[in-house]
């Protein structure tokens, strides 16, 4: 298959003008798959006091009975969801969204740090799908197969949602009764509950919608101003406790791709949550999103330098997506589909094409593997309209 | 509570919790003292919220204990004026200021107001007496008194209850005055003022609550809102650790300040010392330069985190749920709704005695005692059976102490030669064993002079040379004391006579007899017994006071008759409608069975035919205190406990959630012992709403008769006239039962309870007669908020609710995060307008008239509740730097010497306390403390690791040293993490440049915060402690050494 265009690995520092992110949207999915556009009932918000650590809580029990509804679902990568609350906002204000990119921003995230991975064993796989339709450039990852081998969940994805489930409240704490608060330890775990924040943001030239999932609120939520939300979100993870240098190092490495997805959409606040070798949680750190390339810079200095070098390599990743956009938008009718494969690949990023004899294509171009047909017919649909 | 005793013990026992208030000195120019500049730093260190109880300045300012009263009402509120004034300069709350005045209160607490004042009356009558003589003195020398002298009437301190037009009065001069300082204070631009005055029901401590607890309702709610609350009260202490807010302190008048002058001649108090303008002016300059200090509740946290660790719990450890027990335990040894049991008093370390005993007990509960106001009466069980096995111990040392005690001030008489104190007063220094003291059977105590209220008066100058072994003195008390005896007797056997048929008086022997012929005799009876009640009223006018003196016969006869009085009321009893829905069956038993007893007034003391000290004690307790027959003691005792355990539960719900019942009381005068708490896991509590007293009502229901002319004149009949259907609600003459207690004011003032019904319908009857202007003083209102033109939410209030011809009158519910409080406002009900005037309602002062457009007025709710409130931290929380270092708290935690309670350790206290410097508000930026496994802590440890290896080889200070020098193990080398920025979502505008000092919307910086200048050196960390098998609280102390700009601290 050939490559249509290929963009190298760089490190460089150059500085771009970066968008303030806002919240211009939002959707939940339920258990069952179901969107619900503009409803922030799986919001969740944060509680977890201080002294709580004092006797650890166990991030492995449950483990059994964790309701695992993820797996039910055929593409856990679909943008759909996406594309239905964009359509959303495109309906009532009756035009296009002036972007250039629409995607998820686990996925620009991907390519970001690909850059780092060093290639070789490390890199991270990534499978994305690209397509050019109406003008705009909208990218989706290819799900990786069995995710869950035995049937039980791997340990570490569990103490993830767990860590969430504890950590967590459906109401503000002023407004939960003691009971729910203290109950948070044996409630059932279930991955099916999905709150994504869909946030416009822009480097450079380029303009961008990132559908994100946030994992809650770290205070209040703001009524009048949604667009404020963001400064309120707050990411939580789970890590292994950190013991000695080399834990230290390894734990610096994930805290930069943390740092990398809440930059990308302005969430201001990171939770990360260590347990010990028995799953019980230990300690509990609060970082704030702005302050971390310091902190990498005093205690993992190259670190620091990735920051902007990723900075950098965001801009650089934009402005090669934008160019190829352009250049398909010129040749072909604005609805049509073009879809491509973007992948990584020594040492560079490459943009396949995929040609119309191959099975994908007829999925994503009269499927509904990328854009769903809904949103397709909505956007011919505008195009009648305004002509 | 008794205030210094509570509040002595703790400070005694916890020193660090207190410290000095940093005045900035007036400044000086030209001869003019300048105004002090609010807005500028507080060297105390920045406060948000300042509650101000009002009666806690209203009191002192209208009736001072060392110098003479203002002559005038306005002259009090002026006083109010400036000694708020001191009181804000010194606190300076940025953001919300709430003015809490007593409004009318709940059953429970009115019958401790009721007896106050009803003692504060007697005591005003015996100070007016003493005037009069002293006045009749004088003119027998030759000297003229003036006639405005003369007039003079110490004023009723009474006039401070709702409802009065002196509360009136306040509460105007309050709205008036702070709107002036909104339109006039730089400073105040953007404080936020609520005020709840006398109109709003509920106690001022319990509208405080009531306010702190619905901003932490709201969302937006910042959890490090720093609190401060001024006032006298030992309560406030608890209800500061009720809040659960930790960043709290308490500021009051340093009441262990020795003032280097002697007090003057008169006490203050006469109005024969016409004091020079320049006296004047010397004795309130000194009132105005006595210090106050702190009380960190903060502080205290710490302290009671160290106490309150109980190693090898079956659940988890919660300090704030220990910390709600504490508060419980230390609300049963006093509180101001129930007397406290026999074996607990707040000033012998009772609370030390039932937290030994909690922390036995709690290894072998579930849970807590108490959850969010909640009692768990399994565990209450528990801890009071330890308790009551305790008793007879306590009640032995007790005695002992107590004869000990004697025999060393006999012996120090002997030596001394005299029993005088040395101070100008020269009062003996035994209290007046000659003053008439009773036993319950109302014989005279060996010794005792029988003596009317008038007599002590005219007869004092006597009395005390009698007591100093006067001779010529004591024939002429004795010589009073026997007419009064002849005179009582005679009396006593008319009424006999009366009481008894006239057949077969003089057999006596037979009581059978006589209780049969009484029983016949019933109705009549009745009539006899209304009689003597005239009798006595008659005989009180006529300045002589019956008394029952008592022979054996006579004692029978008493009994019979309160047999027969107690029957009567059983009837009464039953045709009354019974209003309680509640279980109350076995209360109602008991208060149907007790009885009053005969004597109906002067000071005795049941105690000493109780003897706690020895065996027995618990028949007789019952039997003597309530007048019951042994046989009824399990019918007494079981509806005391029940009432009790209703009490202790109404109490916690009233710290804790809110008045669960406004018209709940205890019924009883007497508490029961601990070991009577058996059997009360099943006890239903369940209360009432009901609603509260109007102003009026309230009035009726605590005021004394004497104090009858601050009510409307419709109502002062029903309290005097003797056909009054509630004339038995004002005795004229009451027992004080000593209860074994010294002092005074401890005794208990044995009033009968107002039965709320037929007061209420008598009170109402009366209310078509009233003025409008009486009739405006009789309501119930809402608060009231007051904010300057300058505010932040200023301009969507008058959008929202004062633009336009007819006010929108919906109200608005606006949040914490824009301006720190958060509530409902409407349209003001007292017509605020604005482009109009406001006028000072005082005469006194001088204030100005002032434009409405300066400051807004607004009605004021508090957010409403959606879930019970809970005692948590909430999310976010920062804790302050550390203020107890290792030594303190192994010190609580091992007991070093702290059983010092000696007075001997005044000065040294004084000393050591001017030099504790507390630093409040939160310390860093994170919630959460170093500990072992974390990124950031692992180089913090390990740094730390560092700093001690480098140490050994240097000089070390001494063990103890706070002052942040590294040192062996008690390493007070600490810092904070200062890398998270932003404290909440609270900081405005968040920009991808790298901004590293924000502050959280704080105009004031808290300068060590947001420092990131880390210079890594933690304390202790948690895995160290957990080595020890320690709690895991303690150690870590989060000094930032940068710290230049304190929260709080001193410039170094």
């Amino acid at each position: 298959m050939p490559v249509i265009s290929r963009l190298p690995f760089s490190r460089n520092e150059e500085i771009h003008n970066i968008l303030k992110p806002k919240e211009i949207a939002c959707y939940s999915r339920t258990s069952e798959n179901k969107i619900l556009v503009g409803s922030d009932r799986n919001l969740r918000y944060y509680y977890f006091p201080d002294n709580q650590l004092d006797d650890p809580i166990s991030l492995a029990a449950g483990r059994g009975s964790f309701q695992d509804f993820r797996s039910k679902i055929d593409d856990v990568c679909s943008i759909h969801g996406l594309l239905k609350a964009i359509q959303n906002i495109e309906e009532k204000k009756c035009s296009k969204l002036k972007v250039n990119i629409i995607t998820f921003r686990g996925i620009f995230r991907k390519l970001i740090s690909a850059l780092f991975d060093g290639g070789g064993r490390y890199q991270e796989p990534l499978d994305l799908r690209l397509v050019i339709f109406d003008d705009q450039i909208f990218i989706k990852e290819i799900p990786k197969k069995d995710e869950y081998k035995n049937g039980t969940i791997d340990l570490n994805t569990f103490t993830g949602y767990k860590f969430e489930i504890l950590t967590t409240l459906e109401e503000p704490v002023n407004m939960s009764t003691r009971d729910e608060i203290e109950s948070r330890p044996s409630k059932i775990v279930n991955n099916g509950d999905e709150f994504v924040s869909v946030v416009g943001t822009g480097i450079g030239h380029c303009r961008m919608v990132l559908g994100a999932e946030v994992d809650g609120i770290f205070d209040f939520k703001e009524e009048e101003n949604k667009i404020k939300n963001i400064s309120h979100y707050v990411e939580l993870k789970c890590s292994k406790d950190i013991r000695s240098e080399r834990d230290a190092n390894n734990f610096a490495n994930k805290l930069f791709r943390t740092w990398l997805q809440c930059f990308l959409v302005g969430v201001p606040r990171i939770i990360y949550g260590f347990r010990d070798a028995d799953y019980k949680l230990i300690s509990i750190e609060e970082y704030s999103t702005d302050n971390i390339i310091s902190m990498l810079r005093k205690y993992n200095p190259q670190l620091a330098e990735n920051c902007s070098c990723a900075i950098g390599w965001y801009g650089k990743i934009t402005e090669w997506l934008l160019t190829i956009q352009t250049r398909y938008s010129q040749k072909e009718a604005p609805e049509s589909i073009i879809p491509f494969k973007l992948t990584v690949q020594d040492h560079e990023l490459q943009l396949i094409d995929i040609a119309t004899e191959d099975d994908e294509y007829d999925q994503i171009v009269n499927g509904g593997n990328v854009l769903s047909n809904e949103f397709k017919e909505w956007r011919r649909r505008l195009h009648q309209q305004n002509l | 509570m008794g205030v210094p005793s509570f509040f002595r013990w703790l400070s005694r026992k916890y020193p660090k919790i207190i410290s000095p208030v940093i005045e900035d000195p007036a400044q000086v120019v030209d001869g003019v003292i300048l105004p002090l500049d609010y807005s500028a730093p507080n060297p105390n260190g920045e406060l948000d919220n300042l509650y101000l109880d009002m009666n806690g300045i209203v009191h002192p300012c209208s009736h001072p204990e060392n110098r003479p009263p203002p002559e005038t009402e306005d002259e009090m509120l002026l006083a109010v004026f400036e000694y708020t004034n001191r009181v804000l300069n010194m606190a300076r709350p940025r953001k919300v200021l709430v003015m809490a005045v007593d409004g009318v209160a709940p059953r429970a607490k009115m019958n401790q107001q009721r007896a106050r004042r009803f003692r504060s009356a007697r005591d005003a009558e015996i100070q007016n007496m003493e005037r009069e003589r002293e006045i009749l003195e004088r003119e027998s020398y030759g000297e003229i008194i003036d006639d405005s002298v003369r007039n003079k009437k110490t004023w009723d301190s009474n006039a401070i209850t709702p409802g009065t037009p002196f509360m009136d009065k306040l509460a105007a001069a309050l709205r008036y005055w702070t709107a002036f300082k909104l339109a006039t204070d730089p400073g105040w631009k953007d404080l936020q003022v609520v005020i709840s005055d006398a109109t709003v029901p509920g106690e001022g401590e319990h509208k405080i609550m009531n306010f702190i607890r619905s901003q932490r309702a709201d969302p937006e709610y910042n959890p490090n809102t720093t609190h401060c609350i001024y006032g006298l009260d030992a309560d406030l202490i608890f209800l500061g650790l009720a809040t659960h807010e930790p960043h709290f302190k308490i500021l009051r008048e340093d009441v262990f300040a020795q003032s280097a002058k002697p007090r003057s001649r008169n006490g203050g108090n006469s109005t024969f010392a016409p004091q020079t303008a320049e006296e004047k002016e010397l004795l309130s300059k000194e009132d105005s330069q006595k210090p106050f200090l702190w009380l960190h509740v903060s502080v205290l946290r710490e302290y009671l985190a160290a106490e309150l660790w109980v190693p090898r719990l079956p659940f988890a450890f919660d300090i704030e749920r220990a910390i709600d027990d504490w508060v419980f335990m230390c609300f049963f040894c006093g509180n101001d709704f129930l007397p406290h049991l026999p074996s607990l008093d707040v000033r012998e370390n009772s609370i030390d005695i039932l937290l030994d005993i909690w922390k036995v007990v709690l290894p072998q509960l579930k849970t807590y005692m108490t959850c969010d106001g909640n009692l768990n009466l399994e565990s209450v069980e528990k801890l009071l059976g330890q308790l009551g096995a305790r008793e007879p111990d306590i009640f032995k040392t007790r005695h002992i102490q107590e004869v000990r005690k004697q025999e060393a001030m006999q012996k120090r008489k002997q030596y001394k030669n005299g029993n005088i104190s040395k101070g100008q007063d020269r009062h003996p220094t035994n209290f007046t064993e000659q003053l008439q003291l009773y036993d319950t059977s109302g014989n005279l105590a060996n010794g005792s002079w029988n003596l009317t209220t008038h007599d002590m008066v005219n007869l004092k100058k006597e009395l005390m040379l009698a007591n100093e072994g006067n001779a010529e003195a004591i024939v002429i008390v004795k010589a009073q004391s026997d007419k009064n005896d002849e005179l009582v007797k005679n009396i006593t056997e008319e009424e006999m006579n009366k009481v008894v048929s006239q057949a077969n008086i003089s057999n006596h022997s037979t009581a059978e007899l006589l209780r049969k012929k009484l029983i016949a005799k019933k109705h009549s009876l009745e009539d006899d017994v209304d009689e003597d009640e005239d009798e006595t009223i008659k005989n009180e006018e006529e300045g002589v006071v019956t008394k029952k003196l008592k022979t054996e016969q006579d004692n029978l006869n008493n009994e019979i008759k309160s047999e027969v009085e107690a029957e009567m009321d059983d009837e009464n009893d039953e045709d009354d409608d019974d209003n309680d829905d509640t279980s109350a069956d076995d209360k109602d038993t008991a208060t149907e069975i007790i009885s009053n007893g005969s004597v109906k007034s002067g000071v005795i003391d049941t105690d000493e035919t109780v003897k706690l000290y020895e065996p027995g004690y618990i028949e007789r307790y019952y039997t003597e205190k309530f007048h019951i027959d042994p046989k009824d003691i399990n019918t007494v005792r079981k509806g005391l406990v029940k009432a009790y355990i209703e009490g202790v539960s109404w109490v916690l719900r009233y710290y804790y959630q809110g008045c669960a019942s406004w018209t709940w009381y205890y019924p009883f005068h007497y508490a029961p012992f601990g070991s009577d708490f058996t059997d009360i896991a099943n006890i239903d509590i369940q209360f009432e709403l009901g609603e509260p007293f109007l102003p009026f009502e309230q009035l009726m229901s605590v005021l004394p008769a004497a104090s009858g002319h601050t009510l409307p004149a419709i109502f002062r009949p029903l309290m005097n006239e003797p056909d009054s259907p509630i004339i038995d609600f004002y005795p004229k003459e009451f027992p004080i039962d000593m209860n074994g207690k010294k002092m005074s004011w401890q005794g208990i003032a044995l009033l009968p309870f107002i039965d709320e019904k037929r007061l209420l319908e008598n009170v109402r009857a009366q209310y078509p007669k009233l003025t409008d202007y009486e009739s405006s003083r009789n309501v119930r209102n809402e608060d009231i908020l007051l904010i300057s033109n300058k505010n932040v939410n200023y301009d969507t209030f008058v959008k929202k609710l004062y633009n336009g011809e007819t006010p929108a009158a919906k109200p608005f519910n606006f949040g914490h995060f824009k301006s720190g409080l958060s509530g409902i406002v409407f349209v003001d009900q007292e017509g605020f307008k604005l482009n109009s005037k406001l006028m000072c309602p005082i005469s006194e002062g001088s204030f100005p008239e002032l434009s409405t457009n300066l400051f807004l007025k607004l009605s004021f709710e508090f957010n409403p509740l959606i879930v019970p409130n809970k005692s948590i931290i909430l999310n976010g929380y920062i804790p302050p730097v550390q203020a107890l270092d290792s030594y303190d708290l192994d010190s609580i935690m091992y007991k070093y010497g702290n059983n010092n309670y000696g007075r001997n350790n005044r000065s040294r206290f004084n000393d050591s306390m001017k030099d504790n410097i507390i630093k409040t508000g939160p310390s860093g930026t994170t919630q959460y403390k170093p500990r072992a496994g974390g990124y950031r802590a692992f180089f913090y440890f390990s740094q730390q690791q560092n700093n001690q290896n480098m140490n050994q080889y240097h000089n070390q200070n001494g063990n103890y040293n706070h002052q942040n020098q590294g040192n062996g193990r008690f390493d007070n080398e600490n810092n904070n993490y200062n890398n998270s920025n932003n404290n909440r979502g609270y900081d405005n505008g968040n920009r991808y440049n790298n901004n590293y000092n924000r502050n959280n919307g704080n105009n004031y910086s808290r300068g060590n915060n947001y420092n990131n200048n880390n210079r890594g050196g933690y304390s202790n960390g948690t895995g160290y402690d957990r080595q020890r098998g320690r709690y895991n609280g303690g150690n870590q102390n989060r000094y930032n050494q940068n710290d230049r700009n304190g929260s709080g601290g001193r410039r170094y």
